[in-house]
């Protein structure tokens, strides 16, 4: 049962990192980014890519992916909402929802080319491979990496929001895009800070589950996005802490199903949460009622 | 949603065969038999084939392999004058399943409405051949699925053979393993989304594992894409069972092998048929043991000559996949010979080899029901070599 809570404390770390990011796009931009998912695959795939012909260590793998993906992010913002944001705020969601469904065909197209449709690994020595065994529990060594990149992820992620003068621009959009614009906060400049970080942080999750986890495929980023759109529904759309606490809910969920002959409805669980946090507390855990004058 | 959305829109639907593929090739290597007197219907003299697998999506790594064999299939044929000789062209096309049904509903939909088509190679997977062999048996085209173990053509119809033996008459070769290596519990992980593996797990193993004396001490399911096995892992290393029965399709069983040893899982482990999934594994793969109707290193004649051609043309081993694929082109061509080219010709020139049997990339081939049947051989992978198994 520990090695059990010690898997679901790495996967709930993962979780996290992925959902930090989509939550952040959705909550301050108003952008549910559908390819989301297709950009952590990105960031496995051209881990892969770069360790191909020549090894190179985790820390300079992340820093490639993050600022790859991050830079990625902010094209496919450039190229395929921000016209859209022009256009007027009228059905905007819907809009960017619809052409995010046309990156992600695109990046997953891209993707099956490059990996020809298959299922590699990363070569063995991005990272120490050793294994701690304490009182019949097993901890690799690239976990506690996974738990102090999420942590620090989260960590960083809530000192910016709350104490820098762009975190708190960011709050001031997300609470009300019109009167933040009439108080002078520059909509783009912070867009396209907000969705580096978001595709940043998507990168580095898709590079951890590639390491921890022994997969890179094109594919690998679908089932994260479904998830992910539960943990920000549980926690609260926007929220640090409730994308934190609805990625370990989610986690410690799917391990006890898994654990207990349920393996079937491991992803029964997401729903479940979903379906339940809308009908007791639509805002999420940690959400805040809005209230809007007509 | 978006993997929807997505292959709705993926490029390539279909595409016709490259007849200039994969020159080089060593002609002849099956070219044996064939050349008896026509027992049905001859037809234009053209054998039109339209070939049904995954070339993209997650099985394409099976679709791809197969039509590899295919093509070879199709070079050896025009340069040994096989079908020539008979006054038969050779016209082959090529639809992509995209590990879709829905998809390869759509392309057989198309197929069967073609009157030129004479005969209907694949789909591999068995959630597309359930729905398309019953549409193919219908309008009178005959089939031949390969894999697909899901899908018994005796319950179909009788335009339906398969060319791969179905796994369930071969696996128990591996449950023997098991039982002569000592192993006396199991734990059983399969693929809760494969009707094939499903069937396995649950209708074949416990009998066989049950025959053999051996208990199964755990089971659970997973889905192929599914990137997470701790859990699972972490429950089979707990209670340790001897060895585990792992039925997964493609590089997935990489993904879970590494997981299940990093949680101390330390026991055999038998996959199902995996030829060419462990290559680039690793040491970790090192004693996993597979049953597969394919042996490369087969003291047989025609086995001999297809992986020496294919390795020429390719530059690689061939793999389980390319095999089936080089069988069914063969088949089809035999009964082409045998029957003549029109639907009804291609149907009875199948019964009638079927009914012979052939010698084939995959062994000494025999057919009960119209479906494949081969001596399975035990391999085994050891330093990245696939090599039949053989005791410590």
């Amino acid at each position: 049962m520990t090695q059990q809570a010690l898997n679901a404390v790495v996967l709930g770390g993962i979780y996290t990192l992925f959902a930090l990011g989509l939550s952040l796009a959705w909550g301050v931009l108003r952008i549910l980014n559908l390819a989301h998912g297709a950009i952590a695959t990105w960031g496995a795939i051209t881990a892969w890519l770069l360790t191909k012909e020549r090894v190179l260590p985790l820390w300079l793998l992340v820093v490639i992916v993050v600022l790859a993906m991050g830079t990625l992010n902010v094209v496919i913002d450039q190229l395929a909402f921000r016209r859209l944001r022009r256009q007027g705020t009228e059905q905007l969601e819907t809009r960017v929802l619809l052409a995010s469904v046309g990156v992600v065909t695109i990046l997953l197209a891209w993707a099956e080319q490059v990996t020809k449709s298959d299922t590699y690994s990363l070569p063995a020595g991005i990272f120490s491979s050793r294994i701690y065994e304490v009182v019949g529990v097993r901890l690799k060594a690239l976990d506690i990496v996974i738990l102090v990149l999420s942590i620090g992820g989260m960590a960083l992620l809530a000192h910016w929001i709350r104490n820098s003068r762009n975190g708190r621009a960011l709050r001031a959009i997300a609470c009300d895009p019109e009167t933040a614009s009439l108080m002078g906060i520059n909509h783009e400049v912070l867009t396209p800070v907000t969705m580096f970080v978001s595709g940043g942080l998507a990168g580095m999750a898709g590079l951890l589950i590639a390491l921890a986890f022994h997969v890179v495929h094109a594919y690998m980023g679908d089932p994260l996005m479904l998830k992910a759109i539960a943990i920000i529904i549980l926690g609260g759309i926007g929220s640090v802490a409730g994308a934190v606490v609805g990625a370990y809910a989610l986690a410690f969920g799917e391990t006890a199903m898994v654990a207990n002959d349920h393996a079937s409805l491991r992803d029964v669980v997401a729903f479940a949460f979903v379906v339940l946090i809308l009908l007791v507390k639509p805002t999420g855990l940690f959400g805040r009622q809005t209230v809007e004058r007509q | 949603m978006a993997v929807l959305l997505a292959a709705v829109l993926a490029a390539g639907a279909c595409s016709r065969s490259d007849d200039d593929a994969d020159g080089g090739n060593s002609g002849g290597g099956n070219g044996g038999n064939g050349g008896g007197e026509s027992s049905g219907d001859a037809g234009d003299g053209v054998l039109n084939v339209a070939v049904v697998v995954d070339r993209s999506g997650p099985a394409a790594f099976a679709g791809l392999g197969d039509q590899a064999g295919i093509e070879l299939a199709q070079d050896e044929l025009e340069e040994s004058g096989f079908l020539a000789d008979e006054d038969i062209e050779l016209e082959i096309e090529f639809y992509d399943a995209e590990t879709n049904p829905d998809r390869a509903i759509e392309h057989v939909n198309r197929i069967v409405a073609d009157d030129d088509v004479d005969v209907l190679i694949g789909p591999l997977n068995a959630n597309q051949a359930l729905a398309t062999a019953p549409v193919a048996q219908g309008a009178g085209l005959p089939n031949v699925l390969m894999h697909a173990d899901a899908a018994h053509p005796k319950d179909i119809g009788d335009l339906i053979f398969r060319i791969t033996p179905p796994q369930p008459s071969f696996i128990g070769a591996s449950v023997d393993n098991f039982a002569e290596r000592g192993i006396e519990s199991v734990g059983l992980l399969y693929d809760e989304t494969n009707p094939t593996l499903v069937e396995i797990a649950e209708e074949v193993l416990p009998d066989l594992f049950d025959e053999a004396g051996i208990e199964v001490v755990y089971d659970s399911t997973f889905r192929p894409t599914d990137t997470d096995f701790s859990g699972a892992a972490a429950e089979i290393a707990r209670l340790a069972p001897d060895g585990l029965a792992m039925l997964a399709v493609g590089a997935v069983n990489v993904t879970m092998l590494n997981q299940l040893r990093e949680q101390g899982f330390e026991g055999a482990i038998f996959s199902q048929n995996a030829s060419g999934v462990f290559l680039e594994a690793g040491p970790v793969a090192d004693g996993i043991v597979w049953s597969t109707p394919f042996n490369p290193a087969s003291d047989l004649e025609t086995p001999q000559k297809f992986t020496a051609a294919f390795e020429e043309a390719n530059g690689k081993a061939p793999n389980h996949f390319n095999a089936t694929g080089y069988d069914a082109l063969w088949f089809v061509a035999r009964a082409a010979v045998e029957g003549g080219t029109s639907r009804e010709g291609v149907a009875a020139g199948l019964q009638a080899v079927a009914d012979e049997g052939f010698e084939g990339a995959q062994g000494a081939l025999t057919f009960t029901d119209r479906d494949a049947r081969v001596e399975p051989t035990v391999m085994q992978i050891n330093g990245g070599v696939e090599a039949p198994y053989e005791a410590p």
